[in-house]
């Protein structure tokens, strides 16, 4: 009866039911089941206003939302041009800096490929990369940037783990800079093997470039420097970046209209915000009604029973998320799955934020892989191509993050460096 | 079912698990307490919500959860009011009627006392005195008038957090100071963040094993006892080991390269005293502490200060330290 | 008569998110303010500031339904013969209706159990979190509004506000 009930709701949310509403829907049934009064569940949904942490998401999204109302994806790409245009593979690489800065802030929410996507798909074909190429390209790079800060996923993973955001934001850097670094490879490898002609360098483009870009760029640097300096904590330094943003688009570049487009640049903000938290919310309540029946313990009884390494445990994780990153929503998955694999993984000795990496990367791949990840249907959509076209662009783009997969699952340190070993074991003996 | 902030492993825990296990085998099974530990159930307030909407039955509260349902018993937690252990022991000892009354009628049976301990300041930097304690961004347990009163006769502007977020919290910076004990400060992990630590310690924190009335009365009147004998057993065990770990527990710190900061000389007893009298007015004109039990609580320390002529030691010498 | 009523209930909606984003960051901007400057700040800003993010959750929500933005995993949703598609659509509608009811029978409950519960110190709060209740009413409202009207009117009543 539980279960029909279970399945049935699931085939509801598959065949096109918001998904928080499932969500809610399989609380209830479990509240139902255990004779539990349903106020329980508000119980839970009401600490959402006691999380200081929350308090990033909306402001960050501000930040983002109007960075991209604001004219930022074309400015960026004018400024990366100008100064990495001369490289073997330059707009390649420019495409895929622009999409990670820009995911950065806007999380994976399909924006990165909508925006960018339009604009740097003719601007490839005119150089002559070939048709496949550019299209796996942005579309692999819609997701690309999730491990840089301020993405809001990373905020998420931490609000749902409860590991310091900080952390992860550092954690994040070395595994994000080397996916860069390797598809900027193969984008030089394409740009070679197809004769993609090369531009002169000019130096006074680029200082002017520089110029023009200096109050987009330098924000980036400025969160990161102002957090790790100790000057401000995550949430007030997303309410500085969203007042900054918009004093720089409404005044500096006077590209938002403070009257007409504010208003609009908010309701945005709030739906993406709202659609979001919205399954944060319910999300907390099952989560309640999940340890309430013993489900995480039955969980990790089971693997315990069935994994006996960290090794074998990371690759089944990592199994596990590529399909789920290919069937969900990044933000739902993390905040579905983390709770649940979180306890698991720190009894197989996973750091929490290391774990947060591994789980990034594997959405991040999920997010394009076929058949149903996100990326290619939007992509799908915006470059006009069938999806099977999509398919094939996008496979030696999935091999190259695969191996990339497995270099961050099986290197922690590329994740934990900064950490200092006594701060590791510390962490391991908490466990 | 009943829930707790204390972590596996911790002091409370085990004794916690040895006291379960003693009510399920005296009871032949009948009764059994399954604990959900680590704050799991969420801070104090959510778990007296799950208690009233019965997906809870019981739980560890510390004053503060305590203070949400019958305010009355911090009289035993006021800053600075007591200045012995002997002194809290004789006017809890002379109050517990009354304070198992007031939980009686506030729907809770209590089955264990217990103590948290003395909780003093730790933060991530130095600070040798009330002004520099000022510019600190201290913790405030969300909604917890009694250290707000404090806070705000000594000027100190808090951030509230509930406690799950103070660990994260003292990582991003969010807060750099916190209070409580020692004992706590290690099963927390948050020592790990702060190195400074003062010397003066404000108060000896209280504590309750609480069970939900309605489930109480549900139980034979045979197992009731069993559970009331048990849990005083438990509680007394709790507050004998709690003192003593406390104690360890400050010894391990300053081995680990803690420092001890802000002794009693650094502070302007006066100025102590009145922040108190500040605050506790405060207290009593909010109706948070009652005026009648305060002038009851106060008589019975000058009664035991009367009866103790040897033990008359100020502030500063007559807390452990 | 109608129209009217419909429209003013989305002009309040969408003021209601806009200044709860933009109160959220007034009051972020002035406690970094009173904090860093002054060593001073609100105990009440900060609550008042987490409870924000509740509004903007709930408001965002209801623009969500609105604009057909929530999040759905609809692996299925081609399976669903065109023709049906309309009907599809409404039962889809009519189940989340039916979630956003019963959460607002919770929400009510415990809204009215805090008010008997909640210390006097606290009472301010207590109103502030009335926007649990009343914003899962709204959604429910939301979701049997597009039950009831033809999902190629949708279009309209987004464009109208
Ligand atoms: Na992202
Ligand atoms: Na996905």
């Amino acid at each position: 009866m539980l279960t029909a009930a279970i399945v049935g709701l699931i085939i509801l949310g598959l065949l096109g039911a918001p998904l928080f509403t499932v969500i809610a829907g399989i609380a209830l049934v479990l509240a139902y089941t255990a004779q539990l009064d349903i106020a329980v569940l508000i119980v839970e949904l009401y600490r959402v206003a006691s999380s200081p942490n929350l308090l990033a998401i909306p402001l960050f999204a501000l930040a983002g939302v109007s960075l991209a109302q604001g004219g930022a994806p074309k400015r960026l790409i004018a400024i990366f041009q100008d100064l990495l245009g001369w490289m073997p593979g330059g707009l390649g690489i420019v495409s895929l800096l622009a999409c990670a800065f820009f995911t950065a802030f806007s999380g994976a929410s399909g924006i990165t490929i909508l925006a960018l996507g339009g604009l740097l798909y003719p601007m490839l074909r005119r150089q002559h990369y070939n048709s496949n190429f550019s299209l796996g390209l942005l579309t692999t790079s819609g997701s690309l940037g999730l491990l840089f800060p301020p993405s809001l996923a990373i905020l998420l993973y931490g609000v749902v783990s409860g590991v310091s955001i900080e952390d992860l934001f550092l954690a994040g850097l070395l595994p994000g800079a080397v996916l860069i670094a390797m598809l900027g490879g193969y984008s030089i490898y394409t740009a070679r093997h197809d004769h993609v002609p090369r531009y002169p360098f000019s130096a006074s483009k680029a200082f002017a470039a520089l110029r023009a870009g200096a109050w987009d760029l330098s924000l980036p640097p400025a969160i990161l420097g102002s957090i790790y300096s100790g000057l401000v904590t995550v949430s007030e330094a997303a309410a500085c970046t969203a007042a900054y943003v918009i004093f720089v688009e409404c005044v500096i570049y006077r590209s938002l209209n403070v009257r007409k487009q504010l208003t609009s640049v908010c309701m945005e903000t709030s739906v993406l915000v709202g659609s979001i938290l919205i399954i944060v919310a319910v999300a907390m309540a099952l989560n309640n009604l999940l340890i309430d029946a013993d489900v995480p313990m039955t969980l990790l009884a089971i693997m315990q029973e069935h994994v006996d390494s960290k090794t074998s445990f990371l690759l089944l994780l990592n199994v596990f998320l590529l399909i789920a990153g290919c069937m969900m929503d990044i933000f739902s998955a993390i905040i579905v799955l983390v709770p649940l694999i979180l306890p698991i993984a720190t009894r197989y000795g996973v750091d929490p934020v290391h774990l947060g990496i591994i789980f990034l990367a594997n959405l991040e791949i999920g997010y394009s892989t076929p058949p149903v990840g996100m990326n290619l249907f939007i992509a799908s959509q915006r470059f006009r191509k069938p999806i099977f076209v999509l398919f094939r662009a996008a496979l030696p783009f999935l091999a190259i993050m695969l191996l990339w997969l497995m270099f961050v699952t099986y290197v922690d340190q590329a994740s934990l460096w900064w950490q200092s070993p006594s701060v590791v074991n510390q962490s391991l003996d908490r466990l | 079912k009943m829930a707790t902030l204390a972590p596996p492993g911790s002091t409370w825990m085990n004794i916690i698990d040895d006291w379960s296990n003693e009510v399920s085998e005296q009871t032949n099974g009948a009764v059994k307490i399954k604990m959900y530990p680590n704050g799991v159930a969420g801070d104090e307030p959510d778990v007296l919500r799950k208690i009233r909407y019965g997906q809870l039955q019981g739980g560890l509260f510390s004053g503060y959860g305590i203070g949400r349902f019958y305010s009355p018993a911090r009289v035993l937690e006021i800053p600075f009011m007591y200045e012995s252990l002997g002194e809290v022991d004789y006017v809890r000892d002379a109050l517990m009627p009354e304070i198992e009354q007031g939980y009686r009628d506030n729907g809770f049976e209590l089955i264990g006392w217990m103590e948290v301990g003395f909780v003093r300041f730790f933060s991530k930097n130095r600070f040798t005195s009330l002004d520099e304690l000022r510019q600190q961004r201290v913790w405030l347990w969300q909604g917890d008038p009694l250290a707000s009163a404090f806070f705000s006769s000594t000027g100190i502007s808090p951030i509230p957090l509930s406690i799950i977020d103070v660990y994260t919290s003292l990582s991003t910076g969010l807060i750099d100071t916190v209070y409580t004990t020692p004992l706590a400060s290690l099963a927390l992990q948050w020592f790990n963040k702060t190195r400074y630590i003062s010397k003066i310690q404000m108060v000896n924190a209280i504590g309750s094993i609480v069970v939900d009335r309605r489930v109480f009365a549900k139980l034979t009147p045979e197992h009731q006892a069993i559970l009331r004998a048990t849990g005083a057993v438990a509680g007394q065990r709790l507050v004998d080991e709690t003192r003593r770990d406390n104690e360890t527990s400050m010894t391990v710190l300053l081995e680990k390269g803690h420092e001890l900061v802000l002794d009693w000389d650094d502070i302007d007893l006066d100025e102590l005293e009145e922040l108190r009298a500040t605050a506790v007015a405060e207290l009593v004109e909010s109706g948070y502490i009652p005026e009648d039990i305060l002038r009851r609580a106060l008589n019975l320390i000058e009664e035991y200060r009367e009866n103790q002529p040897d033990d008359d030691a100020s502030v500063s010498t007559a807390l452990p330290h | 008569m109608m129209t009217r009523v419909y429209q003013l209930l989305c002009r309040i909606e969408s003021a209601i998110a806009i200044g709860s984003l933009l109160a959220l960051l007034l009051i972020a901007l002035g406690q970094i303010i009173a904090r860093n400057l002054f060593d001073s700040g609100l105990i009440e800003a900060d609550v008042l500031a987490r409870h924000l993010v509740l509004y903007i959750v709930f408001f965002g929500s209801i623009l969500a339904i609105r604009r057909n933005a929530h999040i759905r995993i609809d692996l299925l949703a081609h399976w669903i013969p065109p023709h049906n598609q309309v009907r599809a659509t409404r039962l889809l509608n009519l189940f989340a209706t039916g979630i956003c009811a019963v959460l607002t029978y919770a929400a009510i409950k415990f809204w009215l159990t805090e008010r008997i519960y909640t210390p006097d110190h606290e009472m301010w709060v207590l109103f502030v979190s009335l926007v649990i209740p009343i914003g899962f009413c709204l959604m429910t409202l939301r979701y049997a509004i597009q039950v009831w009207r033809p999902v190629e009117k949708q279009a309209e009543d987004t464009h109208a506000c």
